[in-house]
């Protein structure tokens, strides 16, 4: 029977029905990813800012532009839960919509940063020679200007605007990413598993996407989350300069630099858009962190 | 002269080492003109100690390196240049296991797919449900059971990956396998079960193998001609009994020689060989073995030995191993004679073993997890 080329009319009947066969196999990375709790706390987190970014227009908050001369720099109070500002717009009202422009600057720019750095450092990484070559120089030559910087420059040659802002710091952080990318993937080329690849005879594009990808995917997905806490606070530099979300718009970044002026008279104008920032920051770390050992299979 | 399925001519592979800014550029020759002939369906083993370039000679044959000169013919094709669909069609034809079975199987992909991949890629024509039908089949052909295709390899002990591994080399029904020491990272008491199903397999599969391996004891067992290797280069080849019955060339007598004497006080003539093994980056002069070789004449470090051929199918590449075995009649016969004991009944042992797994593939499978 081994000897014989498997067409389906030799295989043995039982095998058509045999239900091991017929099971589909369970989705396991939801599975686990359930069970992580920090994971799940994360996700938790990060889904409470974007429901609260989504459904900003819908919930009984006053807008969040409207000035009061009669309440300004007010402390929390029935009116105004988390207090007012230098002219008197309600901090609650601002923190929902600021979620907006701080998510999408978080998550958009990341989501550039990540479209254009990895692909570019698979490239350089496994294919070496000239490729390496140039895509590391620019690497190199980006790297060597500050992140911040390198974002304003490329926001002000843009124009100011939120989206331009979200490709200035989506731009600025690739270098990173091609970095991380690059080496990871020049160690996990020089794998048996790699090789043995090559000897069933697969396809580049499927060696890179079967082989290469999954393999370098955890430590990408960290540096990630990571770099999303960056671009939100980057996106509020930008604001601060006014290159970023434009007043009188709320971005969680531009209240925070107009608080830092009144720091001492209304603290609670620094301290709601900064817990925030920690708790979606921190709600993107351990969604991530979950998110890579849900993906690893050797991990329990 | 009979049917071969793999040759290979004056095979070389050098690589480049050092260089950079300032530094000097070394060329390391790892394989150094190899010439060897595999016959369809036999067992052909490579031998040699680490570093002996054996395992580079069989990337190359695989084609897994580009070798920097020579040619190999596989079926009497000319493979050494071809790249593309030709190359993807040879490996279907030509397959490999691979040393280690820890680091030779993504661990990020289920076993249903690792050994389904071959298939996917070879066999484009069968449907999902045949290819998954197909997997159960390769599994139970290694021994394993169809539920395991759902799990990953780290869930499986070193033989029982071992097998995966083959079931992958199997999927694409290679004409020739290459196993690059395919049971040196395994257990000595899994090693007998793996090297027994391949060599089932080989019969049952109508296959020709190419093992390369540095214990003597599983070459003997399995493999029906031999080349033994020094420094990059085949210093003898043979039928593997004449071979470890009357070794001829001085290295393969010191590497009989150094099996160990499984019976206390019997006699015995032990060649020990002096010093390291010279670096292939820089080969000794004339024949390379003899810095090393306790019958070293003034010539050996000048004159650059070609293999001749000794007896019936054996030829060895020495000037002098005439004189070398009028001297010492007995060489190699007895630790031969004395390992061959000791195996068999080990080997007996293990075969009875596996053919009663092979008939129960449950019973194969909770053998190898408590390994």
């Amino acid at each position: 029977m081994m000897a014989q080329p498997a067409t389906p009319a030799t295989l043995k009947p039982q095998l058509m029905t045999d239900p091991v066969l017929q099971k589909r196999p369970e989705n396991r990375v939801w599975k686990k990813f359930r069970s992580h709790r920090s994971a799940m706390l994360g996700g938790l987190l990060v889904g409470l800012f974007v429901l609260m970014a989504v459904f900003a227009p819908i919930l009984p908050i006053p807008d969040p532009t409207a000035t009061d001369w009669g309440a300004v720099r007010q402390a929390p109070s029935a009116a105004h839960w988390l207090g007012t500002d230098e002219i008197g717009r309600d901090v609650l009202s601002r923190l929902v919509w600021g979620a907006q422009a701080s998510l999408l600057a978080g998550v958009i720019s990341v989501g550039i940063a990540v479209a254009f750095g990895v692909p570019m450092g698979i490239l350089a990484g496994y294919f070496g020679g000239w490729t390496d070559g140039i895509i590391s120089r620019c690497t190199e030559a980006l790297l060597a200007v500050p992140f911040l910087i390198l974002a304003i420059a490329l926001a002000a040659f843009l124009g100011p605007s939120l989206t331009n802002a979200m490709i200035a710091i989506g731009l600025s952080a690739t270098p990173v990413f091609v970095r991380l990318t690059r080496g990871q993937v020049i160690s996990v080329k020089a794998e048996d598993f790699v090789e043995g690849a090559h000897a069933i005879g697969l396809s580049t594009p499927k060696i890179l996407s079967r082989y290469i990808f999954p393999n370098i995917l955890p430590p990408v997905l960290v540096q990630a989350t990571l770099t999303i806490a960056t671009a939100i606070i980057a996106e509020a530099s930008l604001s601060f300069l006014g290159l970023g979300q434009q007043p009188p718009a709320p971005s969680w970044g531009s209240m925070l630099n107009t608080a830092k002026n009144f720091l001492s008279q209304a603290p609670w104008m620094a301290m709601w858009p900064g817990i925030a920032i920690f708790l979606v920051v921190l709600g993107f770390n351990l969604l991530g962190d979950g998110l890579r050992d849900a993906l690893d299979p050797r991990e329990h | 002269m009979t049917d071969l399925i793999l040759k290979a001519d004056g095979l070389k592979k050098h690589f480049q080492v050092g260089g950079g800014f300032m530094a000097e550029t070394k060329t390391v020759r790892a394989v150094d003109g190899v010439s060897i002939e595999v016959r369809r369906g036999e067992t052909f083993a490579i031998v040699g100690e680490s570093g002996c370039g054996k395992s580079t000679l069989a990337r190359l044959l695989m084609r897994l390196l580009e070798p920097t000169e020579g040619a190999i013919e596989f079926d009497g094709r000319d493979i050494a240049g071809i790249r593309g669909r030709d190359l993807r069609e040879l490996r279907r034809d030509m397959q490999f296991v691979f040393q280690d079975p820890f680091s030779s199987l993504n661990p990020r992909m289920s076993v249903g797919k690792l050994v389904g991949e071959p298939i996917e890629t070879h066999r484009p024509e069968l449907s999902r449900t045949q290819r998954r039908q197909e997997v159960a089949r390769l599994l139970r052909t290694v021994g394993l059971r169809p539920e395991h295709a759902d799990r990953y390899p780290h869930e499986f002990s070193g033989g029982q990956r071992q097998r995966i591994g083959i079931a992958r080399a199997l999927a694409s029904n290679p004409r020739l396998v290459i196993g690059d020491e395919p049971v040196s990272a395994l257990d000595v008491s899994v090693q007998a079960q793996v090297v027994n199903l391949l060599h089932d397999l080989k019969s049952k599969l109508d296959m020709t193998l190419v093992i390369i391996a540095h214990d003597l004891a599983v070459i003997r067992h399995m493999s029906d001609r031999v080349a033994v290797m020094y420094l990059g280069q085949v210093v003898e080849s043979g039928p593997t009994d004449e071979i470890f019955a009357a070794p001829r060339h001085p290295y393969t007598l010191a590497l009989l020689s150094a099996i160990p004497e499984p019976v206390h006080g019997r006699e015995r003539t032990r060649i020990a060989l002096s010093g390291e093994t010279p670096s292939p980056a820089s080969p000794p002069s004339g024949c390379r073995f003899h810095t090393r070789c306790p019958f070293a004449r003034e010539d050996c470090a000048t004159r650059v030995p070609e293999l001749r051929v000794a007896a019936n199918e054996t030829r060895v590449a020495c000037h002098y191993w005439e004189e070398i075995a009028a001297t010492r009649p007995k060489a190699g016969l007895t630790p031969a004679a004395a390992r061959s004991e000791g195996a068999q009944r080990r080997f007996a042992l293990y075969e009875a073993a596996t053919l009663r797994q092979t008939d129960r593939p449950e019973t194969a499978s909770n053998a190898g997890a408590t390994t």
